[in-house]
């Protein structure tokens, strides 16, 4: 070490210093040091898909001394080519807050006592040994693959037990649902390269200029280099993706349902649908008397007899939409020469006829023939960076298993419990609770019936982001006999419940491998240590596995008698990779990579070997091998031009098709109002959401100074028209209540988002503030996906 | 023609009337408006102090006006930056000195940018108020480095990049009441002072990124900050005798081997 370094470590202590003192003061300064060497040279740059959303952009990830101390945009990324948001700029500073936990700690009464790893261990065994039917997991999308796999063989493969969800039951379970119902297999056909070719945008609800903004750029950027390209956006409230699109349709909750079958409407009337498509590709389907994703086959003629009723003009009336504009929307689409893609999100999932809606949309596109050239495509986004990788293709969910395979399907059971290496009959056939079900069933007391009294939370924050949280979340306290384990990084809504508190390692404290909304499968290397005794959520999985097998339980062990998480070096000798010191003497993530690459050929979802991923900035799946060796990925399925499963000379081909005849769905389903609509009581409609500067709950981004220092706290927006009749102006205290709970928060007029009238919004990031106590937990039938946009509330100024 | 003349008396009472209704409506439009969206406290103060007036922090309720006080009072976002608008000099009037700046300007130039950025590298974050959904008017100063009072905008060094908002974060969104920035201990990476140059005189490599800075002179030109100017504006191509960073700039991959291989010399260890 130069002294020229040893001076500027002395330098940084100081600074730090000197920036916490002045953060204490509120100066808004960073205070970065400026220095007379060349301070980039002894940086280590290495690579990483961004840690927040389901975009998937990669980073590079700057190194000095243990620490991470800049980020970059990734030039070689194709999603994002150099690009970032504010919130991928300064992901780093996620690893640095102050109040990082760093220990194991134990409840005692209403204190914690830090305890030793090996007991945290131990505790959570024994809670598991004395009831393992009685033991839930609920993990996230932001499990990394690796981690959602062996949490998957952990539950599924080993106790034998289904009651694993994800949070990702809150964010895309309805696009998932809407995926096989039409195409019999689910995630994406197009890929980002559809932004780059459309003449069209649609934006069902959707605000990516704040939410997946790196692709919205990726869109608008296009304006600049002369590409005309009409934008529409179809929104309960006017964002900031507003301001840059044509057209701007506001509609109703649950207009959406009208507005696509008014499309189809119009589309049928004028025969501007496309035959030629509709009739070598497509079939069509509605809902029988029990309802399913199967649905019953309809004629062409019932589908076009249901459509009938949706003329504009009763769609104007559903969804508050003006009748030219759904005739507009419906010229586009019965336009050959135009190339449409539509986007959504959380708008059209969030949402208790979440499948009809997303099927609707892709019926849209199949019956206008808008699908399978580049540019036109429907396309779901996700919000989180792994819930595609992790929770859709993993399985992490009740009733799946990997590779798109489910529990109660013998066939799947067998292959799964063969690539597991696990007796046969391990698996249950009966699905697991959902997410909603298994946390009423913890928080409803043994005497009542809840069955589920031990529960570990990974990677996710449900004291924040569960609706309805008095029911499903609060309720957990005051009953002692209910054990909640949560690892986390930072001290959250969650953890104040917990019983039992794991310090996890955050992002590039770990490796993994993360699998983004454009099918892309990211793979990255540690790069820094963990603060304290923070380990990974994967080594906290294999340890207590481990422990269980030390105490006994039969599921640990595989068909040849040895660990269910049994990693050996190259050398073929085995690691004990259950203890932290040897943890990385081995690649856990590429041993469980590989073995969960087996799983994803049945719907060819084909994976790459780890290596492949080691050189690329994520390959999207099928990952196909050529014949001279080299792996290539597959931007467009079911298309001939792009996608090697394609049969010789078929163009299309829905090869998974759920009638089998190689056609996908086209559904009917009616439009329906709200699960809770305004009333006398309760007038306003009250929709949640994200602002651009803060990721989801709010853990991470919250401790970064600059995106906290432009958005600190949680708001209300309230209608110009409406605040003037309830005599708010902005920053009045106001109370918003609903049927469930009622919070206080600031009111702020003609900010960042401006809802009509009627509408208030509140962003869900702040943890003082929790409106999830006042949303409802009325779901869709079946992905089980809450609507969190759509709760009747009142609000009332407080002080001034 | 003289009997038009009552008439010409007629249109011009009219005309004042009209001036009076319209004047009253823009007043109560005026009131209505600073009432909704004007931030109760003011959030600039001391991030970038341009020597205004401030907005009193207990200005909840703004006390009634007249149009000559208005020409003086701060409203709306950006209201620091209002007074001077008509004596704006053009950024071309700004100068380049021929001789480099001495270490002390350079180095309070620096601390000046560095005070905006989490690490070197890092967007700056914006330093005063904006209008929350309206990106497009960045570029009003940002597109042309204007200059207001003794502020110059930064010139747009990335001008294909619109959505200006999805990297750079603005200063507190009003109208929230003060907070405490959560304590980090994150480190950035610092600015670097210079570049590396070769021997003394040689022309200073450029130690920073050149992705999304297509306009060196955005910084490095007369709307730059003083410590940063270049000392020769005229000449255009910058990259012909300054050298961009292939590492810095993602340019070529760590498994790359510049040379051909030793020759196999007898003898030799």
């Amino acid at each position: 070490m130069s002294t020229a370094t040893t001076d500027r470590r002395t330098f940084l202590k100081t600074a730090a210093l000197a920036s916490a003192t002045a953060a204490i003061a509120g100066e808004r300064a960073f205070g970065l040091p400026v220095l007379n060497n060349d301070a980039a040279s002894s940086v280590q740059w290495h690579k990483a898909p961004c840690r927040f959303c389901g975009t998937g952009c990669h980073v590079q990830v700057g190194v000095e001394d243990g620490k991470v101390v800049a980020i970059a945009g990734d030039q070689r990324a194709d999603v994002n080519k150099g690009l970032l948001c504010v919130k991928g700029y300064h992901v780093g500073m996620i690893l640095y807050g102050q109040d990082r936990l760093t220990t194991p700690l134990l409840r005692q009464g209403n204190e914690y006592v830090p305890i030793s790893w090996e007991q945290a261990i131990d505790t959570v065994a024994q809670r598991i040994m004395n009831a393992p039917e009685r033991f839930a997991f609920y993990g996230s999308g932001q499990w990394t693959i690796p981690e959602g796999f062996a949490a998957q063989k952990f539950m599924k493969g080993g106790l034998g037990n289904n009651h694993i969800d994800p949070n990702a039951r809150l964010c895309m379970a309805s696009a998932v649902t809407g995926f096989l119902a039409t195409y019999g297999v689910d995630e994406p056909a197009g890929c980002y390269a559809d932004l780059d070719n459309c003449d069209v945008l649609i934006m069902w609800g959707n605000n990516p200029a704040e939410m997946h903004p790196v692709l919205f750029s990726r869109v608008i950027d296009r304006r600049s280099r002369g590409d005309e390209i009409t934008l529409i956006d179809i929104s309960t409230r006017r964002t900031r993706t507003t301001e840059h699109c044509q057209h701007y349709l506001e509609m109703k909750g649950h207009g959406d349902l009208a507005i696509a079958n008014g499309i189809a409407h119009l589309l049928l009337k004028n025969d501007t649908y496309d035959k030629q498509f509709v009739e070598q590709y497509c079939n069509f389907r509605a809902q029988g008397d029990t309802p399913n994703l199967f649905g019953e086959a309809i004629s062409f003629d019932e589908y076009r007899k249901r459509m009938e009723k949706y003329t504009p003009e009763y769609v104007e009336d559903c969804s508050g939409v003006p009748a030219d504009k759904i005739r507009m929307l419906a010229d586009l689409f019965g336009r050959r020469d135009v190339r449409i893609t539509s986007l959504w999100c959380m708008g059209m999932n969030q949402h208790t006829a979440g499948t009809a809606i997303n099927c609707l949309v892709h019926g849209v596109h199949l019956l206008s023939g808008h699908f399978g050239k580049p540019g036109d495509a429907p396309t779901s986004l996700t919000g989180q960076p792994s819930a595609c990788g992790t929770v859709r293709e993993v399985g992490t969910l009740a009733h799946a298993l990997p590779g798109g395979r489910v529990v109660a399907n013998a066939e799947h059971r067998k292959q799964a419990e063969q690539y597991w290496n696990v007796p046969e009959g391990r698996i249950n056939p009966q699905p697991g609770y959902h997410t909603v079900k298994m946390w009423e069933q913890f928080c409803t007391p043994a005497s009542a019936g809840g069955d589920i009294d031990t529960l570990w939370v990974q990677v996710t924050n449900p004291g924040q982001t569960l609706p309805n949280l008095n029911k499903l979340f609060n309720a957990k306290k005051n009953q002692p006999e209910k054990f909640l384990i949560v690892s986390e990084v930072y001290p959250t809504a969650t953890t104040q419940l917990a019983d039992l508190i794991l310090p996890a390692a955050l992002w590039v404290e770990k490796n993994g491998i993360f699998g983004n909304s454009e099918r892309r499968t990211q793979q990255w290397f540690k790069m820094v240590d963990p603060p304290g005794s923070a380990r990974d959520d994967c080594w906290q999985t294999i340890a207590v596995a481990h422990r269980l097998l030390e105490l006994g339980h039969s599921g640990m062990r595989d068909r040849d008698g040895k660990f269910i998480f049994n990693v050996a070096d190259d050398n073929g000798n085995d690691v004990p990779a259950w203890e932290w010191e040897h943890y990385y003497d081995v690649n856990v993530d590429k041993a469980l990579f590989e073995e969960y690459r087996q799983f994803t050929r049945l719907k060819h979802k084909d994976l790459a070997p780890y290596e492949e991923y080691v050189r690329e900035r994520g390959l999207r799946w099928p990952v196909v091998q050529q014949d001279d060796g080299t792996w290539r990925e597959t931007k467009f399925r079911f298309v001939s031009f792009d996608d090697p499963y394609v049969e010789d000379g078929r163009d299309i081909q829905f090869y998974h098709s759920t009638t089998n005849d190689d056609r996908a769905q086209i559904w009917f389903y009616d439009w329906q109002p709200p699960a809770e609509v305004p009333d006398e009581s309760f007038p306003f409609m009250l929709t949640t959401g994200r602002v651009l500067e803060h990721w989801h709950s709010g853990t991470m981004t919250r401790r970064v100074g600059p995106l906290s220092r432009a958005m600190p706290r949680a708001y209300v927006e309230v209608n110009p028209d409406d605040a003037m009749t309830l005599g708010i102006k902005t920053g009045d205290m106001v109370l918003v209540e609903s049927r469930r709970g009622g919070i206080e928060l600031p009111a702020w007029i003609n900010g960042r988002g401006r809802p009509p009238r009627g509408t208030v919004f509140v962003p869900f990031f702040d943890e003082t503030v929790l409106i999830n106590d006042v949303t409802l937990d009325a779901h869709d039938p079946f992905s089980k996906q809450p609507d969190y946009k759509k709760s009747a509330v009142r609000v009332r100024k407080i002080s001034g | 023609m003289t009997h038009q003349l009552p008439h010409a008396g007629h249109a011009t009472r009219f005309v004042h009337l009209l001036l009076v209704v319209v004047l009253a409506a823009a007043l109560i439009g005026f009131f209505i408006g600073i009432d909704y969206g004007v931030p109760k406290t003011d959030e600039t103060a001391g991030f970038l102090n341009v020597g205004t007036q401030s907005v009193d922090d207990a200005a909840a309720v703004v006390p009634t006006l007249n149009y000559i006080e208005l020409q003086t009072t701060d409203i709306g976002p950006n209201r620091n930056w209002k007074s001077s608008l008509s004596t704006l000099p053009s950024a071309t009037e700004l100068s380049t000195s021929t001789s480099p700046p001495l270490s002390t300007i350079k180095q309070a130039s620096l601390h000046i940018r560095s005070q905006r950025r989490a690490f070197n590298g890092a967007p700056p974050v914006i330093p005063h108020v904006v209008e929350q959904m309206s990106t497009d008017s960045c570029l009003s100063c940002h597109g042309k480095a204007l200059r207001i009072a003794n502020q110059t905008a930064n010139l747009l060094p990335h001008p294909e990049l619109t959505n200006c908002m999805q990297c750079h974060a603005p200063v507190e969104a009003s109208p929230f009441e003060e907070f405490v920035l959560a304590h980090n201990d994150f480190a950035g990476l610092p600015a670097p002072f210079e570049g590396q140059r070769a021997w003394d005189g040689a022309p200073p490599m450029i130690p920073h990124s050149t992705h999304m800075r297509d306009n060196c002179l955005a910084c490095h030109g007369p709307a730059g900050l003083v410590g940063l100017r270049t000392t020769h504006p005229e000449r255009q191509s910058c990259l012909q005798c300054h050298a961009p960073s292939a590492e810095l700039d993602q340019n070529i991959t760590a498994s790359t081997s510049p040379f051909l291989q030793m020759p196999d010399i007898r003898g030799g260890s």
